[in-house]
């Protein structure tokens, strides 16, 4: 056991160096220039050049791709992933700053959707065919298919505008910032990213339930007149809930992507706005350092599902 | 009565941050708190650094914190601030001199003196500390030097006492009055320590800039949620009336909505909100004039786009007013050379939609229809797409084959640099103060990259005249000649004008004082005449 999980740490990690080189060329791929983009057009004048150069010359711009890699990989092993273009503030501080707001708007948003989706998939999978069934169907395919911006736009009308029950943007008021305040501000975000991913887990939970209630272990629980609710129980539902590791651990770097949208739309301070300026800006470094948490993300996530998966299923074998 | 609840901060609350107050905060502990919560249109980049690259939403927050020589009133006029009155130059045109208010003080108590005034206007001078505009000094006595890293100030920068401020020119330069006036002055006392090639990543503009002498203080930046102001006491002005002010970066659709709760009480909006703002109670518009405009320049490198008969043909077929009403809800106004105020002739070629015009221009010089120009622009913005694709059908009507090509930020600035586009639309750029801004758009010596000269024309007879005009110091003589510019640029069409937008403000009426300005980066410039009356 052991020994898989030092495998498995040692393969991400070379991963993970890969995907840092990769993100690194791509991002120095695109066109454009990062430094001339500082300035528009329209406001260029006589000394813009001496700065762009000067500037260019400060950030290493002008050396080999390779050597702007190597310089910059031997910082990032010892943590200074170095400083945004624009704000010339390091880049995992800016990224810790964001890190908590974010992990807090996610941790809270899976577990609204664990908690919508484990009863309801239960339900429609023991009633399945009756209008409880279709009801959770539909509820499902609803939120998968309307976006969430476009929800979290609706609920911000009514519950903030219509109903002025919940503050309609960013995690704190001005000077308050209690956790009352924090979780009146988180109400809203969480409930609807939580929604979203609810949708495809809820499906999930019937699809793998419905399977093991028609496996042979199951008839025969209930042919030694075993309850059915003990049944489902204590024998099916276990059993189901082994795939759903996966499916969960899969779905929190999708999360992610869903979290990056609605931070934008009801202003909350995490990581996603800062990725998305950092985009626009072409801020290379804060680009780099934000794809690098994310695929830290993805990896960690998938071998925490291979290692609970080894751990809660005793058919995976490993050596 | 939610915006009440929502509006009022809690008055209990201890004021933990009396950075500088020396006694002159006065007791707010009977009376009510007042705040006012701003819309800000994007997150800060926070670097608060006057040397830095312009950054409009940053800008705002220096508006507040810093205060400058002069400023820029909503008719673009300039005015004194720091300074007693606008600089005396002298008759030869080399000496500018501005004399400061006396007895100002920081808002940590430290006393203001025009040596702060060198100091800061040096670190603009000085490429190592970041700064953009140094090429704004050039005509400055020793700025060259310090340019060109010979010299590590400007000699020509002086204080002869403390409340004077000297510039001396190497030849005269009146432009430098209304392009650098308006530079905001920063604290020798809390600088003078930090290196000068560090000064862009230094704390003090990264993340605490807490000693100014604008009408507010900075206290704090909480990441991508808001930045709090509280009133600097210690202000040229007396203190002013509104205690605190948020400004909080939230999306348009989000800001608009808080309008109509209460939870905002000033908001930059677009024409397509206006509607929807109207609608609400108790809530006021303004709006100004801004102080660039839209346009696309066209590359006169290329051979076929070098008849200055095609330019006003475009012109001609381009029905600008339509395009104003349709995508601004009438909130621009047409534009016919980039000059504005003073130094626009009012005798201009309108360049009216006349499409049989157009037809006209373009059978006289033999226009091939068969040719295919190209305008890339950055998609996104509503009225630049609008005119993007009225352009498109009006061009293509009287027999100029146009093609659209939305491009990303990054691939334009390639094209440019390759000088690989026919024509691009953008906007941007501040005529409307200084007339000289012109002359980093339109001059032989600006092409791109040098400056912003994008279409490649050039006239020697407008650079000409631009030059005399900046040499003159007669005020009426110099806007004659600024005059006689704007008429050869009128002719010549060095690109196509399109409009220059308002910008519209929506706001409380409890705001009582607040003057619109046509500068997004400004709306606070008379703040200290502003109260706020819920």
């Amino acid at each position: 056991m052991t020994a898989f999980v030092v495998r498995r740490i040692l393969v991400n990690i070379v991963v993970f160096i890969l995907i840092g080189i990769g993100v690194f060329l791509l991002v120095r791929a695109a066109p454009g220039d990062p430094v001339r983009m500082m300035i528009p057009p329209a406001d260029l004048q006589e000394g813009s050049e001496a700065f762009i150069e000067s500037r260019r010359a400060e950030l290493g711009l002008d050396d080999p791709v390779l050597v702007q890699y190597g310089r910059w990989f031997l910082d990032a092993v010892t943590g200074d992933l170095g400083s945004s273009f624009i704000s010339r503030a390091p880049v995992s501080e800016l990224l810790i700053e964001r890190l908590g707001p974010t992990v807090l708007l996610m941790s809270t948003a899976l577990a609204i959707s664990l908690l919508i989706a484990i009863p309801l998939g239960i339900v429609a999978a023991v009633r399945r065919n009756t209008g409880v069934d279709y009801a959770a169907a539909a509820l499902s395919l609803g939120v998968i298919s309307v976006p969430s911006f476009f929800l979290g736009i609706v609920a911000i009308y009514i519950f903030s505008l219509q109903l002025g029950w919940l503050p309609s943007a960013g995690m704190s008021s001005p000077g308050d910032g209690t956790g009352g305040d924090i979780l009146r501000h988180l109400i809203m975000p969480a409930a609807i990213l939580g929604l979203a991913s609810a949708g495809p887990l809820t499906r999930y939970v019937r699809g793998s339930l419905i399977d093991e209630l028609s496996a042979d272990y199951v008839r025969t629980a209930e042919a030694k007149g075993a309850a059915p609710g003990r049944v489902v129980a204590r024998h099916a539902l276990r059993n189901s809930l082994i795939p759903l590791i996966t499916i969960v651990m899969i779905n929190i770097p999708q999360m992610l992507a869903g979290a990056v949208v609605l931070e934008q739309v009801f202003a909350w301070p995490g990581m996603g706005q800062l990725a998305v300026r950092a985009v626009s800006q072409q801020d290379y470094p804060v680009i780099v350092g934000f794809a690098l948490y994310v695929a830290a993300l993805v990896l960690i996530c998938n071998l925490l599902a291979d290692i609970a998966y080894a751990v809660v299923d005793p058919r995976v074998k490993v050596t | 009565m939610v915006l009440a609840l929502a509006a009022c901060s809690d008055p209990t609350q201890d004021d933990t941050s009396e950075s500088g107050g020396e006694g002159a905060t006065g007791d707010s502990g009977g009376s009510e708190d007042t705040t006012l919560n701003a819309y800000l249109y994007q997150p800060p980049a926070s670097n608060w650094s006057p040397m830095a690259p312009a950054s409009g939403p940053d800008q705002v927050v220096m508006n507040l914190i810093y205060d400058s020589l002069l400023g820029v009133d909503p008719d673009y006029k300039l005015y004194p601030r720091l300074a007693t009155d606008l600089p005396e130059i002298s008759e030869d045109g080399l000496t500018i001199t501005y004399h400061l208010k006396e007895g100002l003080t920081w808002s940590d108590g430290e006393p203001f003196t025009a040596e702060d005034v060198v100091f800061t206007y040096n670190l603009m001078a000085d490429p190592d500390t970041g700064s953009t505009a140094t090429g704004r000094f050039s005509d400055v006595v020793g700025a060259p030097e310090v340019a060109a890293g010979t010299a590590d100030t400007v000699s020509g920068f002086t204080a002869p006492d403390e409340t004077t401020f000297q510039i001396q020119l190497t030849k005269p330069n009146v432009g430098l009055v209304g392009l650098t006036g308006n530079i905001m002055i920063v604290p020798q006392h809390v600088l003078a320590d930090v290196p000068v090639d560090e000064m862009d990543t230094t704390e003090f503009f990264t993340q605490s800039p807490n000693v100014g002498m604008g009408p507010y203080v900075f206290q704090e930046y909480a990441t991508d949620q808001y930045i709090h102001l509280v009133k600097n006491p210690s202000f040229r002005d007396g203190e002013p009336e509104i205690d605190e002010i948020y400004l909080r970066p939230v999306t348009s659709d989000v800001a608009t909505a808080q309008l109509g709760t209460g939870e905002m009480d000033l908001v930059q909006i677009s024409p397509a909100d206006l509607e929807t703002v109207e609608a609400m109670d108790g809530i006021e518009i303004g709006t100004g004039p801004g102080a660039g405009y839209i346009r696309t320049s066209v590359n006169e490198k290329k051979p076929y786009l070098q008849d200055v008969r095609l330019r006003q043909a475009m012109l001609y077929a381009v029905d600008r007013q339509q395009l104003i009403d349709q995508a601004l809800g009438g909130y621009a106004q047409p534009v016919n050379a980039s000059f504005m105020n003073d130094a626009l002739p009012d005798d201009l070629e309108t360049y009216d939609y006349d499409p049989d015009r157009a037809r006209e221009l373009l059978a006289e010089m033999n226009w091939d229809p068969n040719q295919v120009i190209t305008l890339s622009w950055i998609p996104g913005q509503r009225d630049r797409d609008t005119a993007a694709t009225i352009l498109e059908s009006q061009l293509n009507e009287v027999g100029i084959k146009l093609q659209l090509n939305q491009v990303q930020p990054g691939q334009l600035t390639d094209m440019m640099n390759e000088q690989s586009y026919d024509m691009t639309l953008y906007g941007g750029g501040n005529y409307a103060t200084e007339p000289f801004a012109v002359f980093g758009i339109n001059a032989c010596s600006t092409h791109f990259p040098a400056g912003g000269n994008l279409s490649y024309w050039c006239n020697e007879e407008f650079d000409q005249l631009m030059l005399e005009a900046n040499a003159t110091v007669d005020e009426a003589a110099r806007y004659d000649l600024y005059q006689q510019a704007a008429r050869i640029e009128n002719a010549e069409v060095p690109m196509i004008y399109l409009y220059n937008p308002d910008t519209i403000w929506a706001y409380t009426e409890a705001i009582e004082g607040f003057v619109p300005n046509g500068d997004f980066t400004n709306p606070f410039w008379n703040v200290q005449e502003w109260s706020l009356n819920r």
